[in-house]
C-alpha cells in the first residue's frame, strides 16, 4: 500500500490518496496521469491491466486500486 | 390527500397572484401614446388607431408586400376613396386578424382587402399562442418597452392615447429601383398544382370571414405583384380559396395589361417587393376596382375629410422631393 | 385542428427547443399530468411511449432510425450474453490451461460482435452525417489531381438526436462487452433508457448504469421534485432567453460578416458567442434535467462551471462532460492499453522518463480522440480544427507542466494563490474564446479572416451597426452576475435551492415571482425577436 501511495504521489502529488475517495471523479487524476499510472503499475507488480479494467470505479481510490492489483495477480 | 390538496391550493394561490401581477405591469407597459419613442412598435400600421371614427372606407391587410404596393393618398387623389394599410414587416394571420377584429371598434370599412402573400406564412403554435398572450396581458407583447420608458411612464393607465398619425396612411414610400438579374425567372408558369394551407391558417381565414360577414363586409383577396413571393401553384390556392368562401380574388401578377409590371424599373428589391414606380400601377388599378364597386361615396371636398387633402399634400412634397 | 396540426406548424421544430411554449405548456404538462394519474405499472410504458411521440413529433418517421436502434443494440447485448453464458457452461471442469484457451476463443468472439455493433452503428451515423463532407473532399481531390469525375453529393436529412442516442447505443454495448452491466433482455428498458425523450435532443450522453435503472423503477411525481425541476426549468429559461438569444443577432451580424466589423467588434463577438453558447447549452441542460428531476430522475451533469477551470484539460472535464467522459472512456482509454499502445508507453518511459514516457501513446490517443471531438459536432474542416486547437493545447500544456512547476518552485511562486489561480483561469477563458471564434465562424477560411482581422486591426467596437444597445449589454452583465453568483455557491459546495428551501415560504415566493417577471419583461421574444434553435441539437 505504501509503495502504490508512493507511486501516486509521483505522478501527481498534492492528493491525500490515503483518505481520498474520488480520485478520478473528483479529477484528482486526469487521463494522462491514469495512462502513466497504469504503465507504472504493469512493471511494478508486474500484471497486465486490460481496458475492461480501466474504469473511475478501480481508480478512485489508493484501497480499490489495491484491490484491482491483488485480483489481477491472482488471475495469472 | 390533505396534503396534495394543500399543495393544489398553494399553487392556485400562487398562479392567482401572478396573474393579478402579470395584469397590473401590463398596464404599466402598455404603450402611453402610439409613438415610437413611447414603446409602440409599426407605429405607422398602428397609427390607423388615430384616424377619426368611421372614416375609413377601405382596409387593405397584409405584410410588407401590402404597404410596398398600396398608396392610399392616391387613390384618395383619384377616387376620394379612404383606404388604409394595416400591415407590418413578415405579418403572420394571427396579428391580421388582431388588426381587423381592433379596428372595427372604431371602424366601419365597407371593403377588407386581404394581400394573399400572409395566407402561406407558416404560424408556428408559439407565436399563436403569444399573440393571444399578448392581446390578454400586454405585457407579452410590449414588454421590450422598458428600454424607452421614463419614469412618468410607471403608471397602471393602460389607455393609449393614439396622436400619432401617418401621413401617408400607412404606404411606406420607396423611390429606388433594384432591378432582378435579366432575364428575370417567371414566376407565373402555368401549373395545375395547388400550394396547400397549414390547418391553421384556413382557421385564421374562418374566423376573417366570419368576423367580415357578421359587420357587412366585402372581403376581396388581392394577389400584388412579386417574383419572389407569388407562383401558380399559389395562385391556383387562392382560386380554391376565393371559391370556397364566396369572395372575388385578383391575382395582378396575371394582369399584364392592367397593371403592366415593368421588372427592370418597378422594385426595389429584385422583384419581391414593389418600389413607387410599381405600387402606382398596382394601386391604380385597386382604386378603379373599389371605385367600380359603385358602393362608396366621393369624399373629395367633404370638410371632415380634410386631413386627407392634408395628407396627399405631404406625399406629393415627399414624390416631388424624389422625383427632382 | 389536430394536435399534430397544432405542434407541426413548423414541422414541430419549435418543440426541440425545451423552452418554447408548445412544450413548456403543452407537452411537459401534458406528458406530467398523464404520468402522474397512471397506475405505477403502466408508467414506464408511457414514458417510452411519450418518448416516442415526442420524436415523432418531431421528425416524423425518423423515428424509424430511433427504434432499429434499440432493436439492434437489444440483440447484440443478448448476442454478447449467450456467449458469456456458453463459455461458463463449457469452461466448468476444464482443466486451467484449457479453460484459458476457452476464454480466448470465446473473447475473441465476443470482440467480433462487439465490433460489428460499433461498425454497424457508428457506420450509421457516419454515412448520414459525413458522407456530404466526405464527397466534397474526394471531388476537390479528383479535381486537383486532373481525374475528371465528380461524385454527386449525397444529402441525407440527420434524424433529429442521432449523435446523441448513437454514443448511448455503443456505450451500453461495450458495457456489456466488458462485463461491466448486464445485457437487458427488456427492449422496453432498453428502450427507454436510449430515447428517454428530455434527453434526446442534446443529451447528456448518459450510461446504462446511470439512468436505466431509474427510468424503469417509476417513481410517482413527488411535490419536492415537481417544484425543484420547475424551478431549475425556470433558471435554464432564464439564461436562454435573457443571455442567449439577446446576443444572437450580434454574434449573428458578425460571424455572417454582414459589415466590416473592426478587430475589437470581432473579439467581442468572439466573447458574445462564447457566452451564448454556454447559457444555450447549460441553460437547456437545466431544462432537461430539471424535466427529468420532476420524474424523479437524476441525470448526469453536463456541466460544471467550467470557466472556473484553470487549465484546458480540466476546462474539458467541466465542459460537456459527459461527451468528454464517453470519448475517455470507449477512445482514449481502449486506445492506450491496447498492446501495441503498451509497449510503446514502457519503452518510451525508459528512455524519457516517468512523465514524458507515457505522452507518447497518451497523445495518440488524444489525436484520435480530438479528431473525434471536433468531428462530432459536424462535417467541416473549422470542426476539426477546433479539435485540433484542443488538442495542441492539452499536450502542450502537458510538454510543459513540469518545466512550469519546476520555475515555480524556483521563484518561490505558490501555484495556489489566488493571484496564480485567477491568471490561469483568465489564460483558460482566453484560449476557450479563441478555440469559439473557429468553432462558430462560417467554415475555417471565414474563421481565419476573422482571426486575423481581430489580431491586427484592433480597435475598440462602436455599439451602432451591432444589432444590440447599452440596455442589453447592461441587461446581459447584470444577469450574468446572477449565475456567477449562483456559480460561487455551488463551487463552495453550497446548493442554493436547498438553502431556499429551507428559507420561509414568503420569500420563496418572491424569488420565484421576480424570476419569473425578469424573465417575462427582459426575455428576448415577441416581436423582433425570432426564436433561436438549441445550438447542440444540430451537432
Amino acid at each position: 500500500m505504501e509503495r502504490l501511495i508512493e507511486i501516486l504521489e509521483d505522478i501527481q502529488p498534492d492528493v491525500d490518496y490515503a483518505n481520498c475517495q474520488d480520485l478520478v471523479d473528483g479529477h484528482y487524476l486526469k487521463s494522462l496521469d491514469i495512462i502513466s499510472l497504469i504503465a507504472e503499475l504493469e512493471d511494478e507488480y508486474d500484471i497486465t491491466i486490460p481496458a475492461i479494467e480501466i474504469i473511475p470505479d478501480n481508480f478512485n481510490s489508493a484501497e480499490r486500486m489495491m484491490k484491482m492489483i491483488q485480483r489481477l495477480q491472482e488471475e495469472v | 390527500m390533505k396534503s396534495f390538496l394543500n399543495h393544489l391550493l398553494r399553487a392556485v394561490i400562487f398562479v392567482a397572484i401572478l396573474l393579478v401581477t402579470l395584469y397590473l405591469l401590463s398596464r404599466v407597459m402598455t404603450p402611453r401614446t402610439n409613438n415610437k419613442e413611447d414603446g409602440m412598435f409599426y407605429e405607422n400600421a398602428n397609427a390607423v388607431f388615430s384616424e377619426a371614427e368611421d372614416s375609413i372606407d377601405v382596409l387593405i391587410i397584409g405584410d410588407s408586400e401590402v404597404y410596398s404596393a398600396m398608396i392610399p393618398p392616391q387613390i384618395w387623389e383619384d377616387h376620394g376613396i379612404t383606404a388604409y394599410c394595416c400591415s407590418t414587416p413578415g405579418q403572420n394571420m394571427a396579428s391580421s386578424l388582431e388588426f381587423l377584429q381592433t379596428t372595427l371598434d372604431k371602424q366601419s370599412p365597407k371593403v377588407v382587402v386581404m394581400e394573399t402573400n400572409q395566407f402561406y406564412r407558416k404560424i408556428s403554435f408559439d407565436d399563436s399562442i403569444m399573440n393571444k398572450l399578448g392581446m390578454l396581458l400586454p405585457i407579452f407583447k410590449y414588454h421590450d418597452h422598458w428600454k424607452t420608458m421614463s419614469w412618468d411612464d410607471l403608471t397602471l393607465d393602460d389607455e393609449i392615447e393614439y396622436s400619432y398619425s401617418d401621413v401617408n396612411k400607412g404606404y411606406k414610400f420607396v423611390g429606388k429601383t433594384l432591378a432582378p438579374d435579366d432575364p428575370y425567372v417567371d414566376n407565373m408558369v402555368k401549373t395545375t398544382e395547388v400550394q396547400a394551407m397549414t390547418q391553421r391558417n384556413l382557421s385564421y381565414t374562418d374566423s376573417i370571414k366570419k368576423l367580415c360577414d357578421s359587420e357587412n363586409i366585402k372581403l376581396v383577396l388581392v394577389s400584388t405583384p412579386s417574383l419572389k413571393n407569388w407562383n401558380y401553384k399559389r395562385h391556383n390556392g387562392m382560386v380554391q380559396m376565393a371559391e370556397k368562401l364566396g369572395v372575388e380574388y385578383i391575382d395582378m401578377n396575371l394582369l399584364p395589361d392592367e397593371v403592366p409590371i415593368d421588372w427592370s424599373r418597378d422594385t426595389y428589391d429584385q422583384g419581391d417587393h414593389t418600389n413607387y414606380y410599381g405600387a402606382s400601377k398596382v394601386t391604380s388599378y385597386l382604386g378603379d376596382y373599389l371605385e367600380g364597386l359603385g358602393i362608396f361615396e366621393d369624399h373629395r371636398g367633404d370638410p371632415n375629410y380634410k386631413s386627407w387633402d392634408d395628407s396627399l399634400k405631404a406625399f406629393k412634397k415627399v414624390l416631388k422631393k424624389h422625383l427632382k | 385542428m389536430t394536435l399534430e396540426s397544432l405542434l407541426l406548424a413548423e414541422k414541430g421544430k419549435s418543440l426541440t427547443n425545451f423552452f418554447s411554449l408548445s412544450y413548456m405548456i403543452v407537452v411537459l404538462p401534458f406528458v406530467v399530468f398523464v404520468y402522474g394519474i397512471l397506475p405505477k405499472k403502466w408508467k414506464r410504458y408511457f414514458l417510452l411511449l411519450a418518448s416516442f411521440g415526442f420524436v415523432w413529433l418531431v421528425s416524423g418517421g425518423m423515428l424509424i432510425y430511433l427504434m432499429l436502434t434499440i432493436f439492434s443494440v437489444h440483440y447484440f447485448g443478448i448476442w454478447l450474453d449467450r456467449l458469456q453464458t456458453e463459455l461458463k457452461g463449457k469452461a466448468g471442469g476444464l482443466p486451467k490451461e484449457e479453460r484459458k484457451e476457452l476464454k480466448a476463443l470465446y473473447q475473441k468472439r465476443k470482440r467480433g460482435v462487439v465490433t460489428l455493433a460499433a461498425v454497424l452503428h457508428i457506420g450509421g451515423l457516419l454515412v448520414l452525417k459525413y458522407s456530404g463532407f466526405f464527397t466534397v473532399n474526394v471531388n476537390a481531390l479528383l479535381s486537383k489531381l486532373g481525374v475528371d469525375i465528380t461524385l454527386t453529393i449525397p444529402k441525407y436529412v440527420l434524424p433529429i438526436g442521432i449523435s446523441f442516442f448513437t454514443l448511448q447505443a455503443i456505450s451500453y454495448i461495450v458495457d456489456v462487452y466488458h462485463g461491466l452491466i448486464k445485457a437487458d433482455d427488456n427492449v422496453v428498458r432498453l428502450g427507454l433508457f436510449i430515447s428517454f425523450f428530455p434527453q434526446i435532443v442534446e443529451g447528456p450522453i448518459c450510461r446504462y448504469s446511470q439512468t436505466a435503472e431509474q427510468l424503469w423503477n417509476v417513481q410517482p411525481i413527488r411535490y419536492k421534485n415537481l417544484s425543484f425541476g420547475a424551478q431549475r426549468i425556470l433558471y435554464g429559461t432564464m439564461k436562454k432567453y435573457i443571455i442567449a438569444d439577446r446576443l444572437n443577432l450580434y454574434v449573428k451580424n458578425v460571424f455572417d460578416m454582414k459589415l466590416d466589423y473592426n478587430g475589437g467588434a470581432v473579439a467581442f463577438a468572439a466573447i458574445c458567442y462564447t457566452v451564448q453558447l454556454y447559457m444555450d447549452f447549460s441553460g437547456s441542460m437545466d431544462a432537461v434535467c430539471g424535466t427529468a428531476e420532476i420524474f424523479g430522475i437524476t441525470m448526469p451533469e453536463n456541466f460544471k462551471r467550467p470557466f472556473f477551470s484553470r487549465t484546458i484539460s480540466e476546462f474539458w472535464t467541466r465542459w460537456h462532460i459527459t461527451l468528454g467522459t464517453w470519448f475517455r472512456d470507449y477512445v482514449l482509454y481502449p486506445v492506450t492499453s491496447s498492446k501495441r499502445m503498451k509497449k510503446i508507453t514502457s519503452s518510451a518511459r525508459k528512455k524519457i522518463g516517468n512523465h514524458y514516457g507515457p505522452l507518447v501513446a497518451g497523445s495518440i490517443a488524444l489525436f484520435c480522440v480530438w479528431s473525434c471531438n471536433g468531428l462530432w459536432h459536424g462535417s467541416a474542416w473549422s470542426y476539426i480544427f477546433f479539435g485540433m486547437y484542443h488538442f495542441v493545447l492539452i499536450l502542450s500544456g502537458n510538454l510543459i507542466g513540469p518545466i512550469v512547476q519546476k520555475v515555480n518552485t524556483k521563484l518561490h511562486i505558490n501555484p495556489n494563490s489566488v493571484v496564480y489561480r485567477g491568471l490561469q483561469i483568465f489564460r483558460t477563458i482566453i484560449l476557450v474564446i479563441i478555440g469559439e471564434l473557429f468553432f462558430r465562424a462560417k467554415g475555417l477560411k471565414a474563421g481565419l479572416k476573422l482571426f486575423k482581422k481581430m489580431i491586427t486591426d484592433f480597435a475598440l467596437p462602436t455599439i451602432q451597426d451591432m444589432g444590440i444597445d447599452g440596455y442589453d449589454i447592461v441587461l446581459v452583465i447584470l444577469t450574468l452576475g446572477i449565475i456567477l453568483f449562483v456559480s460561487i455557491m455551488n463551487e463552495k459546495g453550497i446548493s442554493v435551492r436547498e438553502v431556499l428551501a429551507k428559507k420561509p415560504a414568503a420569500l420563496r415566493w418572491a424569488i420565484l415571482y421576480a424570476l419569473i417577471l425578469f424573465i417575462v419583461i427582459f426575455g428576448a421574444y415577441g416581436y423582433g425577436y425570432k426564436p433561436v434553435a438549441p445550438m447542440y441539437a444540430k451537432f
